[in-house]
């Protein structure tokens, strides 16, 4: 059988290539990580911005992944399945011109 | 500041470490991407285990979950379940509803020490556990028997979103008209389960489901931008005073990325009341592991006698537990959506 649509191959090898280097750089230097990223004030920048990286490159990796892997939301959920409330009618008296 | 530092000397992380924090990681982002909210509880305990100081747990813990949440949002958001503006309000009402927490928490460690802390936060666990996850887990069995696709909005809320008492909020995604005076409590509500025990999803959906008339939908999926608003609040606050050990985040980080985009694809293929089902049975299976914390704390109290030797039994079947309510909810939405997807094959075929 043939696939419907291609599949972004080319899109999970970058990004894989990126998070593995992103997770291989903080190995590697974890010393230098750990001296600097737990001195609090200034510094709590570099793990927020850290793990906004990571969950960029690595997220976009894994969401790639399960694509490729055939994984992918089969019909837009119906978000509108709420009944709401009967608009009331506005029973505030009003002013009306009698001419 | 020194406080990682001398902690890190002693954690080991040794490959079964590294992959038991992968594991949960993905499993706890299969569930919260499913439901909102949840797997944070077993990875405190869990890196505690191996030996990681429980306020470098914590902020560990707290970091990953708002890259996660902010992840299974985003891609929630592109299959129409997100409601931001009902997000970003009960993110605010939950903000307060933290700072009165920690209040509520400071004054009961001041009067009964930490035994009567963590008993404080055990009876409060399990007794929303047990009346929220009972009254979701009914409501599931319900939803479950009726044959009509669509999930009906649950009365109490129709009949809050009737009453007119200004200011009136609009939430177009979500679909509902309510006062801020009803969804300043659920808000609230949700923040100081937040600080008592880490979990405000636990009551922050179900409240979005029964009290405002959100779809298990739309509300499982705007807790994930309650938990990104709340995470990266607290991320802050914790980084601040150096507590925060990345190496560990980073490892959980690995997995609940690829578990959190699994579960809000789960949630396209499922009929509306798995999520209640799911959540049902995770904070029911939740109470009983905090169940066999209580006597425990106890016993420290001096209100109950317990040998050392079965507070350790206890201590293991209550963490046991909790591991088990992660894998029985990536079960059954794994279960479903390999369901969903084989319902679904003959179309694909036809088309």
């Amino acid at each position: 059988m043939e696939a419907r649509k291609s599949k972004p191959i080319g899109k999970l090898v970058a990004y894989g290539i990126g998070s593995v280097g992103l997770y291989t750089a903080v190995y590697l230097c974890q010393d230098l990580i750990m001296d600097n990223f737990a001195k609090g004030g200034l510094y709590t920048a570099l793990p927020i911005a850290t793990v906004f990286l990571f969950s960029w490159i690595h997220g976009t990796f894994a969401g790639t992944l399960w694509q490729v892997l055939g994984i992918d939301a089969v019909k837009k959920a119906p978000a509108q399945a709420t009944v709401s409330a009967p608009a009331r009618k506005d029973s505030r008296p009003r002013a009306t011109v009698s001419a | 500041m020194d406080m990682l530092s001398e902690a890190t000397k002693f954690i080991t992380l040794d490959p079964a470490g590294i992959g038991f924090l992968f594991i949960v990681g993905f499993i706890g982002g299969l569930v919260s991407g499913f439901i909102g909210s949840g797997g944070a509880f077993v990875l405190t305990p869990g890196m505690m285990s191996l030996g990681v100081p429980g306020t470098v747990a914590v902020a560990s813990n707290m970091c990953h979950k708002f890259p996660k949440a902010l992840v299974g949002s985003i891609k929630r958001y592109r299959y129409g379940q997100v409601d931001i503006k009902l997000g970003l309000y009960m993110a605010a009402f939950a903000g307060v509803g933290v700072q009165v927490g920690i209040k509520i928490q400071n004054y009961i460690l001041g009067l009964w020490g930490q035994a009567g802390s963590d008993l404080y936060v055990s009876v409060s666990f399990v007794a929303v556990l047990v009346i929220v996850g009972g009254f979701v887990m009914l409501d599931a069995i319900k939803s479950s028997k009726n044959s009509c696709a669509t999930e009906q909005t649950c009365s109490l809320a129709l009949r809050l979103q009737k009453i007119e008492l200004w200011p009136m909020i609009n939430f177009k995604r979500a679909n509902l008209r309510i006062s801020m005076w009803f969804l300043l409590p659920v808000g609230f509500a949700t923040g100081l389960l937040a600080a008592t025990i880490a979990v405000g999803g636990f009551i922050g959906v179900p409240g979005m489901i029964y009290i405002l008339g959100a779809s298990g939908l739309v509300a499982s999926a705007t807790e994930l931008v309650i938990a990104f608003v709340m995470g990266l609040a607290g991320s802050i606050n914790w980084a601040m005073h150096g507590m925060v050990d990345i190496r560990l985040t980073l490892i959980i980080l690995a997995g609940s990325l690829l578990g959190v985009q699994l579960g809000a694809i789960g949630t396209t293929f499922v009929r509306e009341h798995m999520i209640k089902v799911v959540m049902g049975t995770i904070m029911l299976i939740v109470a009983v592991s905090r169940g066999f914390a209580m006597p425990k704390y106890l016993a420290k109290l001096g209100l109950m006698e317990v040998s050392d030797s079965t507070v350790a039994i206890l201590e293991k079947a209550s963490f046991a537990f909790m591991v088990v309510s992660l894998v029985v909810g990536a079960v059954i939405i794994l279960g479903s959506m390999v369901k969903g997807r084989k319902a679904l094959a003959p179309q694909g075929q036809e088309a």
